[in-house]
């Protein structure tokens, strides 16, 4: 060992030494060659291009206002009940925050008060953590219709946010969802009613915890049936249909549906440079409307 | 000791090097480094340890770290190996995620339907099956120095700073674990397990 390169020193690598077997060159190769496919490269340089500034701080100073708002809620709830007996203390503490009609009874009022609040400070944080669905939101906001739905929508969509505080959103949902604060924060107080319709943010996480990854047609089914009231579910529905099927018997479904939803969403570039590619795949398709 | 220039001496140099004050470079912006790495991001989380159906979610974090913290990387030769790390990182939160999750996630991979003209698919396939068998018989660190070495082919200082060791404890990793995949390698020969 004199003053040789470290380079010189390193062993032949196996994949290149003609000695070694041939069925582990093989798989060494294969090891080698392995790469995201196209499209799922493309979604991922489309994702990475998206600075991460509003990831995690975003989802902490949430989780902080949330926090602070509910120990303070209830400091200010139980402040009056220990200094003097008032019957009704709470709505006495918060005359100008509660506008809707009156509760049933004391305890119902109690347990709803601090909910409200932190529900409000998760929904006015800037849009990119939670998926939240575009049209609707949108449609009742052109309509100005003041009092049904938007209670279910509010109620539904803080605790997704909490629980699943990743790293950094997926740019199609944050950049399709820019005006959402807003149009949340203009609604008037919602009314203490319980909705009973079904809420998307349940739908969603219902699909995901029952998509078995290895049923393509199932897959494909649920992500079909999401495409329009849950787009962004649908295309993780599409992005696990791919991983589990890249070459499956729905493949060109499934990339024809992946325009489809991002055409829906707005996505432009993206729609045009998918369609791209599936022009390159499937040069006889039935679903190409132009050479 | 001219001789040992390259042994321990000279992984501990390179690991302090790695990250300390140098001459001020342009910094490689995000996206080159995607152009330039991505897919080794990609194939370095599948061999972690990270779900396919998860590996797309993971890459993108990693890019976030790499958004974060590019001002920090220095060194433009070192690059795979500071993006190695976060990998690592990143794989691991994987990990520990799944024990919360309720999917079902099996070691299997599912039931790819193939049809007759991917024969080359399927020797892929069945290349990539054994590739895993005698990874999975791989003690963890010896794995990664295999895959770095062979597979990625980076160099072996390079190897060394990337898992974090000696550079003579990466040369007696890769030699073990040359040792054992051949080993299994000549066994499977002899079951006819191989063609």
């Amino acid at each position: 060992m004199t003053g040789r390169a470290p380079s010189e020193l390193e062993p032949k690598r196996l994949l290149e030494d003609e000695a070694s077997p041939r069925a582990l060159r093989d798989a060494l190769h294969a090891l080698r060659e392995r790469a995201p496919s196209e499209a799922s490269a493309a979604r991922i340089h489309e994702r990475i291009q998206t600075p991460p500034a509003a990831g995690h701080g975003g989802a902490i100073a949430a989780a902080s206002l949330a926090v602070i708002g509910l120990v303070g809620v209830l400091a200010w709830s139980a402040w009056p009940s220990l200094t003097a007996p008032a019957p009704r203390p709470i709505e006495d503490a918060r005359p100008q925050a509660q506008s809707g009609p009156p509760p049933a009874d004391s305890d119902g009022e109690a347990s709803s008060a601090p909910d409200r609040r932190v529900q409000r400070a998760t929904v006015e944080t800037p849009a990119p953590l939670a998926p939240v669905p575009q049209h609707e939101p949108q449609a009742r906001a052109a309509a100005s219709a003041p009092k049904e739905a938007p209670a279910a929508t509010v109620v539904a969509e803080p605790p997704r946010t909490e629980r699943r505080p990743k790293l950094a959103p997926r740019p199609a949902v944050a950049a399709a969802t820019p005006a959402q604060p807003a149009v949340t924060a203009e609604r008037p107080e919602p009314a203490v009613v319980p909705n009973p319709a079904p809420k998307p943010a349940a739908a969603d996480e219902a699909e995901h915890v029952f998509a078995d990854p290895q049923d393509e047609a199932g897959l494909l089914y649920r992500a079909k049936r999401l495409s329009s009231s849950e787009p962004n579910a649908a295309l993780r529905l599409l992005v696990l249909h791919e991983a589990s099927f890249p070459t499956g018997a729905f493949a060109e479904e499934r990339d024809m549906l992946e325009i489809q939803i991002h055409e829906r969403l707005g996505h432009g570039a993206t729609v045009k440079r998918l369609a791209a590619i599936f022009k390159q795949r499937y040069p006889g398709s039935v679903y190409r409307v132009s050479p | 000791m001219s001789s040992r220039s390259y042994g321990l001496g000279h992984a501990a140099q390179s690991l302090a090097a790695f990250g300390a004050h140098k001459e001020p470079m342009a910094a490689p912006d995000v996206d080159s480094i995607w152009r330039a790495h991505g897919s080794f991001v990609w194939r370095v989380l599948h061999h972690l340890g990270v779900k396919p159906a998860d590996v797309e979610d993971a890459t993108q974090e990693v890019f976030v770290v790499v958004h974060r913290r590019l001002h920090e990387y220095r060194e433009e030769d070192k690059l795979r190996a500071w993006l190695y790390a976060i990998c690592v990182r990143v794989a691991r939160d994987h990990r520990r995620r799944l024990f919360r999750r309720r999917e079902r996630v099996t070691d299997v991979p599912p039931e790819r339907v193939v049809g007759p003209v991917q024969a080359t698919a399927v020797e892929n396939q069945e290349a990539l099956q054994l590739a895993e068998k005698l990874l999975a018989a791989l003690p963890d660190k010896q794995r990664e120095v295999f895959l770095l070495y062979e597979v990625e082919q980076m160099s072996m200082s390079e190897v060394a700073l990337a898992v974090d060791c000696p550079l003579p404890t990466a040369y007696a990793r890769l030699r073990k674990a040359r040792e054992r995949v051949l080993e299994h390698v000549q066994r499977a020969e002899r079951r006819g397990e191989v063609p």
